[in-house]
């Protein structure tokens, strides 16, 4: 007798302690679910709108059917997670509010919700798409993100923030009509990978952050395609960006960062100037230190590499300068040998010889003569640029290739596009 | 005899209208909008504390606006822009707040007195906080720490050394 209510004991705690599979069809039973749900419980939503602000507080995991729609009826955050590994996969978000202030989100994820995945959604809204703040570990993976275009761009939300967060993964998703695609604050150990930004101010944008890593992710149609600010250690590689108005890159006070194999192309302002310092720029490197910058294409742009006085101290090779209305603009006094061990860059315009036949050409690359540099303090003066004296001082000074005079040299000029990755 | 001492009671106040008064009429600050974006880095400038400033060119009518003063400097001291700049301002922090310094306390850059290596938090870097009187300088610099600078010590060599 005792052994065989020992044994329904035993039952019940088993089938206590089962997970459950709960299935909703309405908002009133989606309501009541994640209420009774307890951890480890599966929530399937069948086709349906699910109107409301909802709340999870258990670790479980919420799928949708397809068709499952939640629709915060353009107030609050449509989905607020405030527990440890839950799961939200297949829904379709819409209609969360647009105050950015409130962090009105698709999905809000609150402090201790560590470790979630976010897989497969699509969301549909004004504020952030999916924002984060003070937690580890979320995967936020195949994910489609929109903002509402018809919003001043730095008024949405960013498509994915996420601040005082560590290690987060982004892989293949797709945001558009955002403020920045991913933006990242005082983030360390992020991983963003696979990811395709369009129509938005920035892909991703750095503050204060260390020791991430970012690659194959693609931007067209932005302001600018990844800006590095304020941050340190980023591995950032294989990304490409192209018809950016501002900047490919922008390396600003980010320090003993590599960036390599990158793709910066029509990077083109159609109202920017080179006098205001505006015009689009392949990359723009300025206030930063100690990085590695290789194997990149900065190509078809306003200005290929545009360097301000104080990012001196960083390593050029192996990039590819290509067919820029102005290849490098640098108008500090340093001398600035862009090689290493070696080896240079490619630049279209290199008219010289290889008579060893080492693939680097026999003189070293001057991108900027000092006339350049003249023209920019004096641009005033560019009614004589084609001037017959002007020509003659030009022919002069490449003849003469004085050691002396400042700006960017390049000793060993690759002769060849084709570049053997050597890796770091 | 009444009218003519009133006349030389008024006649400092004459003296006193000085080169930096002349440039002050002429170069209006422009107020900093919601959306106005920070001329060297992109960013929006009233998301973010601290003093900002903006530079008043010679040949072009559109005023560059920066997230900080010290941003506005390290535009400023670039060569190739050196000689473009007529007229720059930066916010007093003497007479207005570190959080949100209102557009009413722009001064005139070149007769400001700053403070350099503060704790108090402004972005792109230490803070270059400029101060109307030497005096306001000095009481900052006294509760919040760094040193007393003029706009003349101000150079990129100084904003490079610092990370």
């Amino acid at each position: 007798m005792l052994r065989l209510f020992f044994l329904c004991w035993l039952c019940g705690v088993a089938f206590i302690g089962r997970a459950q599979e709960l299935r909703v069809k309405d908002t009133a039973s989606l309501t009541q679910a994640l209420v009774q749900a307890q951890d480890g419980d599966t929530l399937v939503l069948d086709a349906a709108v699910y109107e409301g602000n909802f709340s999870v507080t258990r670790a479980i995991q919420i799928k949708g059917k397809a068709g499952a729609t939640l629709d915060a009826l353009r107030q609050g955050s449509a989905l607020t997670i405030a527990a440890p590994r839950v799961i939200v996969e297949g829904l379709n978000i819409r209609h969360w509010g647009g105050d950015l202030y409130d962090k009105d989100a698709g999905i809000l994820l609150l402090s201790g919700a560590d470790e979630v995945l976010i897989k497969g959604n699509r969301l549909v809204g004004d504020g952030f798409g999916i924002y984060g703040e003070q937690l580890a570990s979320p995967r936020i993976i195949e994910n489609s993100i929109s903002g509402n275009s018809a919003i001043y761009i730095l008024d949405r939300g960013d498509g994915i923030f996420l601040k005082h967060v560590t290690a987060p993964y982004v892989q293949q998703n797709h945001v558009t009509f955002v403020r920045d695609g991913v933006y990242l604050e005082s983030v360390t150990d992020s991983k963003v990978h696979y990811n395709q930004f369009a129509k938005l101010q920035y892909g991703i944008h750095y503050m204060y952050t260390r020791g991430d890593e970012a690659s194959q992710n693609q931007a067209t149609s932005v302001d600018g395609g990844y800006a590095l600010m304020s941050s340190k250690q980023i591995y950032f590689h294989h990304n490409r960006v192209d018809q950016a108005r501002d900047f490919g890159i922008l390396l600003n006070i980010t320090n003993d960062s590599h960036i390599q194999a990158n793709i910066a192309t029509q990077v083109l302002h159609p109202q920017g100037s080179v006098e205001l310092g505006n015009e689009g720029k392949g990359i723009f490197i300025y206030a930063a230190q100690n990085n590695r910058i290789q194997d990149n294409e900065f190509s078809q742009s306003d200005t290929g590499i545009s360097m301000a006085m104080g990012g001196e101290a960083n390593r050029l090779w192996h990039n590819r300068i290509l067919t820029n209305q102005t290849q490098v603009k640098y108008v500090g006094e340093a001398q600035l040998e862009w090689s290493y061990q070696g080896q240079g860059n490619y630049w279209s315009e290199y008219r010289g010889w290889d008579t060893n036949g080492d693939g680097v050409g026999d003189i070293a690359h001057r991108p900027n003569d000092s006339l350049d540099t003249l023209f920019w303090l004096y641009p005033e003066a560019k009614l004589l640029m084609s001037s017959p004296v002007v020509l003659l001082l030009r022919w002069v000074e490449r003849q003469f290739q004085p050691k002396s005079i400042s700006g960017v040299s390049d000793s060993y000029p690759l002769m060849q596009l084709a570049i053997k990755g050597d890796g770091i | 005899m009444k009218k003519y001492l009133s006349l030389l009671l008024l006649a400092p106040l004459l003296l006193g209208c000085n080169k930096g008064q002349v440039l002050e009429n002429q170069y209006k600050a422009e107020t900093i909008h919601e959306h106005d974006r920070c001329h060297l880095c992109g960013m929006v400038i009233t998301q973010h504390p601290g003093p900002k400033g903006q530079v008043h060119l010679k040949a072009e009518k559109m005023v560059p606006k920066f997230c900080s003063s010290r941003d506005m400097f390290n535009f400023a001291l670039q060569p190739e822009n050196k000689r473009q700049i007529a007229y720059m301002m930066v916010h007093d922090i003497a007479s207005t707040n570190w959080e949100q310094p209102d557009d009413g306390a722009f001064i005139d850059a070149a007769s400001a007195f700053y403070v350099y290596g503060t704790s108090k938090k402004a972005v792109m870097g230490s803070a270059v906080a400029p101060f109307s009187t030497k005096a306001a300088a000095e009481a900052f610099a006294k509760d919040n720490g760094g040193r007393l600078l003029t706009f003349e010590d101000i150079t990129l060599e100084l904003l490079a050394g610092d990370k």
